[in-house]
């Protein structure tokens, strides 16, 4: 008993499916010539590290460093490394020239070398800038040339002036490696003109974690990508 | 003004035709219209195109002139350092090989040119007997006061005889040499004790634009510690500011940002210095104790680098020992910032610290012993790829300053006597 009315919707799912074959195949094939059409027009962007225009390594304890990202030594700061803890974070813009004119931004990807996390639960944090920034960039000022003009809070810190008034993305981090992170809303922003692209600060926020990343400018900068993906509107 | 004009007036085809020629129906003046208006951008665009091309001949020359009047040959014999006043027309020479005349000050004239014989002339300090003679290592006009100041040293040879290394210990290597309308004031030696005898060269010094601070390299902090960087305060007069009767530098350990010798030139700035190093260039931030010290590595670097810039530039240069390889990084109140420039001169191999010419057409003056090279920089100090080299007749060159008061870049050559 239990097989026959199984069988008999079987059958006439059969039949139906027989009579509407066609149909089914028509379907089927606009469904995949809508895909390639798609796929065909969605062009990728991949911007490097090397193409970085702008970058900054800011420190509470060397407030007018531009390069402060890791020790050498205790008190030696270099950019062997970016070394994110508290008070120390990393200002750094793509420009997006490449993309061209009157398209979609369907997907925008920032994909980071992570070499080291230490702590619990670390959290990488990605904020968007909202202030220009430039030459003399570091703790303490956002530029100083031509005139010396400071974040509204150090570090970048001032919220919906420095930068965003969230961030982008909050990234939980449990083991080394590429981390792929969502900045579409971002770069949709800065292509569309709604906000100017002044690029973004990392940032490690929680007390005890230290998060660990490939140079940006030195031996990870290949690793160092922006994936856009967009297609004509 | 003439090429404004030039632009402005349009060549000849630009001109518009006599209006008479255009009389005749509507259709017919609209259509005289349109080509007038055609010819005229058509006159307008090779009237800007002509301009262009007479902009860059014109700055062209203005370059090569520059290069050609501007640069002043100061060769002499057993020529090794130099040094030129920022106020006054003086420009002094640290020579090797002698104790007499070790020193020599010419006055320049209203050309920029040197006066043919020295003005003054400095002995090396005196000695007791036995002991060996000290040799100028490098030396520094104060930028305002009529004051010089001379680090003298011993080579390490003579440090190795038992005799002038004991008496290293007390005698001074830093004078200063007051000058006035007669000549020479009083000197006075600073820089006692052993922490000054390092027996290195090269030995730069250098002095801040506002002169509270005098930079000295090549301090022996003591036995295993390492050679480090001093900074010495000085009085608004230029002459040291003392403490308990001391003149102490407060220093810093940099041996592990480069070995021995560290004085491979310097850029000091109102709150800090920019050096050399076997990484890159470095600032060393001598208010801070928690993080002093911040180096930006060049990943091209094989040799450590020469070291140079002026405050009022915002960048800072370096030049590697012996090599090709010029950088150019953006620099704040000694701050280095941004992405590092590269540049690599053909047939270049660096020996001295380099010159900016700091009044347009800017250059970065780039000596090595056959030749100057003159690196063409943009209004922020970034290298923008031209090069000009001026080859050296004779000996070899080894040292070059530029004097803004006098807009001359002296180029610094041994001469046989």
């Amino acid at each position: 008993m239990k097989g026959t009315p199984r069988r008999r919707p079987e059958g006439k799912i059969v039949e139906s499916a027989n009579t509407g074959r066609g149909l089914f195949q028509a379907l089927i094939l606009a469904i995949v010539l809508g895909l390639t059409a798609s796929l065909s027009s969605a062009r990728t962007v991949i911007l490097e590290g090397q193409e970085i225009d702008r970058a900054a390594g800011m420190a509470a304890d060397a407030p007018r460093m531009g390069w402060a990202m890791s020790w050498l030594r205790p008190g030696i700061y270099t950019t062997a490394l970016l070394d994110l803890v508290p008070g120390r974070s990393f200002l750094f813009r793509f420009p997006l020239e490449r993309i061209p004119a009157r398209q979609r931004i369907t997907q925008a990807e920032l994909i980071l070398p992570v070499e080291g996390v230490e702590g619990t639960d670390p959290r990488l944090y990605v904020w968007r800038l909202a202030a220009e920034w430039g030459v003399g960039a570091c703790y303490d000022y956002r530029k100083t040339i031509p005139q010396k003009i400071a974040w509204t809070r150090p570090g970048a810190g001032g919220r919906f002036s420095d930068r965003a008034g969230r961030p982008t993305v909050v990234a939980r981090l449990v083991a080394p490696g590429l981390k792929v992170l969502n900045v579409t809303e971002d770069v949709e922003l800065w292509y569309a003109g709604a906000a100017t692209n002044w690029g973004w600060l990392l940032t490690v926020e929680d007390p005890g974690i230290r998060i660990q990343l490939g140079a940006p400018l030195i031996t990870g900068e290949r690793q160092w990508k922006l994936r856009i993906t967009h297609e004509p509107e | 003004m003439s090429l404004l004009l030039v632009i402005l007036d349009g060549s000849p085809e630009a001109r518009p035709p006599v209006l008479e020629q255009s009389v005749g129906n509507s259709l017919t003046r609209f259509m005289e219209g349109e080509r007038l208006v055609s010819r005229m951008f058509a006159g307008l665009k090779s009237s800007l195109v002509l301009g262009v091309i007479v902009l860059a001949l014109a700055l062209g020359t203005a370059r090569a002139e520059w290069a050609s009047n501007r640069l002043v040959w100061v060769r002499e014999p057993g020529a090794m350092v130099m040094a030129v006043h920022s106020v006054q027309p003086w420009l002094a020479v640290g020579r090797q090989g002698g104790v007499d005349e070790a020193v020599r000050i010419y006055r320049l004239e209203a050309d920029g040119q040197r006066a043919a014989s020295p003005w003054v002339t400095l002995s090396a300090p005196p000695v007791p007997a036995a002991v060996k003679p000290q040799t100028v290592v490098d030396l520094v006009f104060h930028p305002r006061e009529p004051l010089l100041y001379v680090r003298w040293g011993w080579s390490s040879e003579s440090l190795a005889d038992p005799k002038t290394r004991a008496a290293s210990t007390n005698l001074g290597c830093l004078a200063i040499y007051p000058l006035t309308e007669t000549g020479l004031g009083r000197a006075e030696l600073f820089a006692r004790g052993a922490m000054f005898a390092a027996g290195l060269k090269p030995g730069r010094m250098a002095i801040e634009a506002d002169a509270r601070r005098l930079y000295l390299s090549n301090l022996t902090l003591g036995s295993g510690i390492g050679l480090g960087l001093g900074s010495l305060p000085l009085l608004t007069n230029g002459w040291p500011r003392l403490s308990d009767g001391e003149w102490l530098p407060v220093t810093i350990n940099v041996d592990v940002l480069r070995g021995p010798p560290n004085g491979w030139g310097f850029l000091a700035c109102s709150n800090a210095l920019i050096f050399g190093t076997q990484f890159g260039l470095a600032t060393w931030d001598a208010g801070n104790r928690l993080a002093p010290l911040g180096v930006l590595p060049i990943q091209e670097l094989v040799n450590q680098i020469w070291a140079g810039g002026v405050a009022e530039i915002p960048a800072a240069y370096g030049l590697e020992v012996d090599r090709s390889l010029a950088i150019g990084v953006a620099q704040s109140d000694g701050f280095l910032s941004g992405r590092p420039q590269t540049l690599t001169v053909e047939g270049a191999a660096f020996c001295a610290p380099p010159a900016v010419v700091s009044r347009p057409p800017m250059y970065v003056a780039a000596p090595s012993p056959a030749k100057v090279d003159l690196l063409s920089i943009n209004a922020l100090g970034n290298f923008d790829g031209a090069v000009e080299s001026r080859p050296a007749t004779g000996g070899k060159i080894w040292d070059v300053k530029y004097s803004a008061r006098a807009d001359r870049l002296y180029v610094l050559q041994e001469v046989t006597p």
